[in-house]
């Protein structure tokens, strides 16, 4: 009974399970490899993804210091290990960088350190970091961190971070798997690949199943400004960055109907008695606190329509909008970060879908 | 059979309860369900934002690029983790390009790279694309788009890049981290977005 799947899986032959004709084991057995596979790799693409041009994020500090943080989705309590690749050089050897996995609510936090390796601009190799999550973990969204600590003398210069989590190899564990606190029950192949009755436990399994992984959240909009630098790179966002930052992501309306939404993450700086407000994804957001702000919404964006076409999805412009008032309350020359009494800010913005 | 690309309501669960006629309609309904998650929802993306030189005065972007942003050949490297699924991959490129009238050749090229031993320099998996000036927009002052369509190509055989389209994955190294190297002439790329393309007809 070994919770196997393959990758990809094989789809389900949708005329044999029309009424009248007989389910074929076969087809039982590929709603299961489906439902595996499903569970393994769902969510385990880039949840986040940042550049930056030649010579723009320098560090020189000789000490471990938080430069960048991201919010970003965990597939499972299942999924253990996050991989962050480091694109970036070492004018002398001997610096690290260090990435950090905290869960908000739980407070619990892991990392893992790795020696930069490169002496250029995409020189040789990126370096990798694989962070091990230990305990579990029942929440939809972490925070990463970046940190980095520059030998006595050295430049350290990031080119590009990327990161994922690693999916689950077959067969799955032999026991409920667990997602946000709440079971996911792999299906055994060998038990649906013979001739007999379709259980009543397959279908309600497998319809909670189906609910559960249409939970999990995916990056569509990731940016963090940079915390700590040598160099002249942003810390928050500027008036210009509602003309670039922005996605063409595929996003189903109505998916308030079966009870899914879009998450904001927003991280504040300098937020006063006043709230922040920014005008986000066809929303205009009001931003409270400092720190990581979440917010709910629903879609609202009119679709795109040109690219909707070409991909055959409904896309949508996700991200910054490209308003007055959003020129007028990002960073700027008229609200520069020198001002006083120092202006609010953004210094990360996270959007997540299903 | 055709891919739903949204998610629908599924069926009761009390209708796979014993004592219930459970007919072939609920399960079609669960197959259809699977097959949007796996190959719609998962499908991978990866959405790159290029950081650029700010005025340290004002600690955000206040201009599109610096004076002498543009440049000669230029290679940047972007890592895009694959799923089992990708197996043609399509690029939004936001950029900005010098003036073709006053600037030499203005062009992007796209490749697709294996990543073995971290390296960026890992085995060509597709010699990929060129944008050419019949295929960009010449104005140093706007964020512009290039894309390569979706047209689901069969396995490419060209030595050199070609005309723009999707860069495609060989069975082999699906689900492998990948590396998409840019080449830019006299162009600065502001973002790049990179997409598994959705294969809406699939015969089971």
């Amino acid at each position: 009974m070994s919770n196997s799947f393959t990758s990809p899986p094989i789809l389900v032959d949708p005329a044999r399970l029309t009424s009248g004709l007989t389910i074929r084991s076969q087809e039982a057995q590929r709603l299961a490899d489906m439902q595996n596979y499903a569970f393994a790799y769902g969510g385990s693409g880039d949840v986040l993804n940042q550049a930056w041009d030649a010579e723009v994020f320098e560090f020189t500090t000789t000490s471990m210091t938080d430069v960048c943080q991201w919010y970003i989705p965990h597939p499972s309590e299942e999924h253990v290990e996050f991989k962050l690749r480091l694109s970036s050089f070492s004018t002398v050897s001997g610096s690290t960088a260090k990435c950090t996995i905290q869960f908000p609510l739980s407070g619990n936090s892991y990392n893992a350190t790795a020696t930069i390796t490169d002496s250029s601009r995409f020189n040789s190799v990126f370096d990798v970091i694989t962070v091990p999550i230990s305990a579990v973990e029942d929440e939809l969204y972490a925070i990463v961190t970046l940190s980095l600590q520059a030998a006595s003398g050295a430049t350290i210069e990031v080119s590009a971070v990327q990161g994922s989590w690693s999916p689950l190899t077959s067969p799955l564990a032999s026991r409920a798997l667990d997602q946000y606190g709440q079971e996911v029950i792999p299906q055994g192949q060998s038990r649906l690949g013979v001739d007999l009755p379709l259980s009543s436990r397959f279908g309600v399994e497998t319809l909670n199943n189906i609910t559960q992984m249409r939970r999990r959240p995916r990056t569509l909009l990731n940016w963090s400004g940079v915390f700590a630098s040598s160099s002249s790179t942003a810390k928050g966002l500027g008036a210009v960055d509602p003309q670039i930052l922005f996605s063409e992501v595929a996003l189903s309306a109505g998916l308030n109907l079966i009870g899914l939404d879009v998450d904001i993450f927003i991280n504040a700086v300098n937020i006063g008695a006043d709230p922040l407000l920014i005008d986000v994804f066809g929303y205009r957001l009001s931003v409270p606190l400092n720190g990581w702000n979440s917010i709910g919404v629903d879609v609202r964006e009119p679709e795109e329509t040109d690219r909707s076409n070409d991909f055959r999805l409904s896309m949508r412009r996700c991200g910054l909008m490209d308003t007055p008032h959003n020129a007028e309350v990002l960073l700027s020359f008229s609200n520069p970060i020198t001002a006083s009494p120092a202006p609010p800010y953004i210094k990360g913005i996270a959007i997540m879908g299903v | 059979m055709l891919i739903p690309t949204t998610m629908q309501r599924l069926p009761s669960e009390i209708g796979c309860y014993n004592g219930q006629l459970l007919f072939g309609g609920a399960v079609s309904q669960m197959a259809s369900a699977l097959a949007q998650l796996t190959r719609v929802k998962f499908l991978g993306e990866a959405h790159y934002y290029v950081g650029r030189e700010v005025g340290s005065v004002q600690g955000g972007r206040s201009w599109l690029i610096e004076t002498g942003a543009f440049k000669g050949a230029t290679t940047s490297n972007y890592l895009y983790q694959s799923t089992p699924m990708s197996s043609h991959l399509g690029l939004i490129i936001q950029y900005t390009s010098a003036n073709f009238e006053f600037a030499g050749n203005t062009n992007v090229e796209i490749e697709l790279r294996a990543t073995g031993s971290n390296s960026y320099t890992g085995t060509v998996l597709d010699y990929g694309c060129k944008f050419t000036e019949v295929d960009l927009e010449s104005d140093p002052n706007d964020a512009l788009t290039a894309f390569t369509g979706t047209e689901l190509i069969s396995a490419p055989s060209n030595t050199l890049p070609e005309a723009p389209r999707p860069l495609f994955v060989p069975s082999a190294n699906r689900g492998e981290l990948l590396n998409i190297a840019v080449t830019t002439n006299n162009l600065v790329i502001l973002g790049l977005h990179i997409y598994d393309l959705l294969d809406p007809e699939v015969t089971p």
